[in-house]
C-alpha cells in the first residue's frame, strides 16, 4: 500500500514536469504582480 | 521582509495554488495544438512588457501598454475555437478530469482489438487512430463528432460498408470514440510499395504528422497493420496488436 502511494506521488511530480513548473512560475508571477498593484492602490 | 511574510500567509499560498492549477490545466489543454505556439508568443510579449516596465524603458513601456488592450481582443479572436471547446468541456464533465484508470485502458484496448479482428474476418476496411499526446483536433473537425464510449459493436457498425460514416477514419481519445469519417493526410513517401492502398497511406500519413497510433484493416486481403511514426507494421495477429498497443499506449501516453 505504501509503495503504491509512493508511485502515485512520483507520477504526480514527474508527470508533465516542465508544464507544472512553468505553470507554478506563472502563478507566482501573476500573484506577485496583482498583489503589488493592489498594495499600490491601483484599480485593476 | 513584510512582503515575504505576506507571501507565506496561508491565503496567499492558497491563491497561488489555485492559480497554479488553473494555469496548468490551460497549458495541458493547449499542449499539442496550434494555439500552443500562440501562447508562447503571448508569454514572450508579456515578459517583454514587464521587463520594459521594471527597467524604465518608458517609450517601449508606453507602446506595450497601449498595445496590450488591443492584444487581449486579438487573443480572444485567435483562441476562439479553443476557448469554445474549453468552455464546453468545463460544462460537460468535472474540470479536474481524471485520466482513465489502467483497467479502463485495458478494456478499451481489448474492444479495439476485438473489433479490428472481426473486421479482418469480414474483410471490411477500417482506419482507427488512437490519440496520444499530440492533439488531433484538426482531423476531428473534418469528421462527424460522435463522443461515444469505445465498443466492439460500435466500431464494427461504423465500418459497415453501407453506413455514411464508413469512409475515412475513426479517432479515439482516451476511452471515447471522438469522431468518425475523419480525413487523414496521405503520406508523401514515394518509396512505399505500390501495393499499399489509400487507406494504408492515410494511416502512415497521420502517424507521420502526429504521435497517434493508427490501425488499418485491409478490405482487399483482410490483414491488420499498425502505423506508428511513419512506419507500417503489417500482417499482425490480434495478440500482436494487443501487445503493441499496451506498450505504446501506457497510462502516461494515453489520450
Amino acid at each position: 500500500m505504501k509503495i503504491f502511494k509512493k508511485i502515485k506521488i512520483k507520477e504526480a511530480i514527474t508527470g508533465h514536469f516542465w508544464l507544472k513548473l512553468w505553470a507554478l512560475l506563472g502563478a507566482v508571477g501573476i500573484w506577485v504582480y496583482i498583489s503589488s498593484e493592489i498594495t499600490k492602490g491601483t484599480k485593476i | 521582509m513584510e512582503f515575504t511574510y505576506k507571501l507565506l500567509d496561508w491565503k496567499a499560498i492558497t491563491e497561488i495554488i489555485i492559480l497554479w492549477i488553473i494555469l496548468y490545466r490551460i497549458f495541458l489543454f493547449l499542449q499539442g495544438t496550434k494555439a500552443e505556439y500562440l501562447l508562447r508568443g503571448l508569454i514572450i510579449l508579456v515578459a517583454a512588457f514587464f521587463i520594459f516596465q521594471w527597467t524604465g524603458f518608458s517609450v517601449m513601456s508606453w507602446l506595450f501598454t497601449r498595445f496590450f488592450a488591443f492584444f487581449l481582443v486579438l487573443v480572444v479572436v485567435i483562441f476562439q475555437p479553443e476557448l469554445r471547446e474549453g468552455l464546453m468541456r468545463l460544462g460537460q464533465r468535472h474540470f479536474f478530469y481524471a485520466e482513465p484508470k489502467r483497467e479502463e485502458i485495458e478494456n478499451t484496448l481489448k474492444e479495439i482489438v476485438a473489433a479490428s479482428f472481426s473486421l479482418t474476418q469480414k474483410k471490411r476496411g477500417a482506419l482507427i487512430a488512437i490519440k496520444r499526446k499530440i492533439s488531433l483536433r484538426d482531423y476531428i473537425e473534418s469528421g462527424v463528432i460522435l463522443n461515444a464510449d469505445v465498443s466492439n459493436e460500435l466500431l464494427q457498425t461504423i465500418f459497415f460498408p453501407l453506413t455514411l460514416l464508413h469512409d475515412g477514419g475513426v479517432i479515439i481519445e482516451g476511452t471515447r470514440i471522438v469522431a468518425a469519417a475523419c480525413l487523414f493526410p496521405h503520406t508523401t513517401d514515394h518509396a512505399l510499395e505500390r501495393t499499399l492502398g489509400m487507406r494504408h497511406r492515410a494511416a502512415i500519413g497521420l502517424s507521420e504528422n502526429s504521435d497517434a497510433v493508427v490501425i488499418v484493416v485491409s478490405e482487399e486481403n483482410g490483414t491488420m497493420s499498425l502505423a506508428i511514426n511513419g512506419q507500417l507494421t503489417q500482417n499482425l495477429t490480434s495478440d500482436d496488436l494487443l501487445t503493441i498497443l499496451r506498450g505504446q499506449l501506457g497510462k502516461s501516453n494515453w489520450g
